[in-house]
């Protein structure tokens, strides 16, 4: 009973450091935010940064004969899946998920399309946006270039640059 | 193009802002942002409350969901998806893969507050400005009927488009994007196919077979 006790007293202690730590943390990172984290102790988040590698193999098994490229641009790395001759198809995922979530219809539209699929911007193994206030998702730069020297073009006019439509240059 | 939910708006931002770049356009699951805003009731605020809960003011939404992110991720995919087997383990090993960490969990939360904010003012000035989709659009919505009650109308996003497209399209699964559904597929390849789609808004939209 007695090392019960003494257990849960380290503990205590030891969660009352890690709140200090989180709210520190918490503060550091939202300035907006110090009045409410100082009166009330957060539990610490034990996440990584980023999400681990692609397994490769799973990668050719739900995507068979799909290439991955990158799109880079000046804000961002997009990664992008791309099978077929034809008529270019870009899907666009949705919320919470990745590219995946065509695994069972990108291959049979690759048969007669050239399909791309990115992962938008914040999801899956894409760059993360770095700052507030940015339009609605897959910002790449207003020369995105493509996965080939064929694609480039279709990228530029495929992708939204990301300007607010007013003051785009690219506008058409 | 073909985009699904988040993707989907993404898409319908470009019909907006760049039409000449978009052929024909699929659209999943989606009324615009501004309509799904504006339409706002208890019925779209229980069953879609990530739409009000991840727009709060950071960190709350982002350290909430970062104390169990897979427990949260599962609630939303199985609260979203209607049909048994639509997932496949492989698919939501790779969400799980993909969400449960920090950069993930903030910069959706961050697409969010993007859509609620400077995503809302484009839609504004849009429709001030009486911009429409001008490309053939193809609207899919998931079959439940009370999920399409919820998400929107296709007359929500027929005001959208210049009334050039096809009709939507209802007895569809949910969660259309991952089934091969023979309705489902065959309708966005017959969309993206045909290479001459007529223009008047007096013609009486198209029906796929």
């Amino acid at each position: 009973m007695r090392e019960q006790n003494s257990a849960t007293t380290m503990n205590r202690r030891e969660m009352l450091k890690l709140s200090a730590v989180a709210t520190l943390v918490g503060t550091a990172a939202f300035p907006d935010k110090i009045q409410a984290t100082q009166t009330v102790a957060m539990k610490p988040i034990s996440l990584p940064e980023l999400p681990p590698k692609a397994s490769e193999d799973l990668a050719a098994t739900l995507f068979p004969g799909f290439v991955q490229t990158e799109v880079r641009t000046s804000g961002a790395t997009i990664p992008v899946f791309h099978k077929g001759d034809g008529p270019p198809v870009l899907l666009l995922h949705g919320y919470p998920e990745t590219h995946v979530t065509w695994h069972k219809v990108a291959p049979r539209l690759a048969e007669r399309f050239s399909v791309y699929l990115p992962d938008l911007r914040g999801y899956g193994d894409s760059s993360r946006s770095a700052r507030r206030r940015s339009p609605p998702q897959l910002l790449v730069s207003r020369n995105g270039v493509g996965p080939g020297r064929d694609d480039a073009s279709f990228w530029a006019r495929a992708v939204p640059c990301g300007c607010p439509r007013s003051r785009c240059s690219r506008r058409t | 193009m073909g985009a699904h939910d988040r993707g989907a708006r993404v898409a319908h931002r470009l019909c907006l802002d760049s039409p000449k770049s978009v052929k024909k356009v699929c659209l999943m699951d989606i009324a615009p942002t501004l309509t799904m805003y504006r339409q706002t009731n208890q019925e779209f605020a229980t069953k879609y409350m990530w739409w009000f809960f991840l727009i709060q003011a950071a960190p709350l939404p982002e350290h909430l969901i970062g104390l169990d992110p897979q427990y949260y991720l599962g609630d939303i995919l199985s609260g979203l998806n209607k049909t048994p087997g639509a997932l496949t383990p492989e698919a939501v090993s790779e969400y799980v893969r993909c969400f449960c960490c920090t950069s993930t969990i903030h910069a959706t939360c961050e697409d969010f507050r993007a859509a609620a904010d400077i995503g809302l003012e484009m839609d504004e000035a849009d429709e001030r400005a009486g911009n429409k989709i001008v490309a053939p659009v193809h609207v899919l919505w998931g079959a439940k009927k009370q999920r399409r009650a919820v998400v929107g109308r296709p007359r929500d996003l027929a005001g959208e488009s210049g009334l050039n497209g096809y009709r939507a399209r209802s007895r569809l699964r949910p969660f259309s994007p991952r089934r091969t559904s023979r309705g489902n597929l065959r309708g966005t390849a017959a969309l993206l196919r045909h290479s001459v789609i007529r223009r008047t808004t007096q013609e009486r939209p198209r029906r796929l077979t």
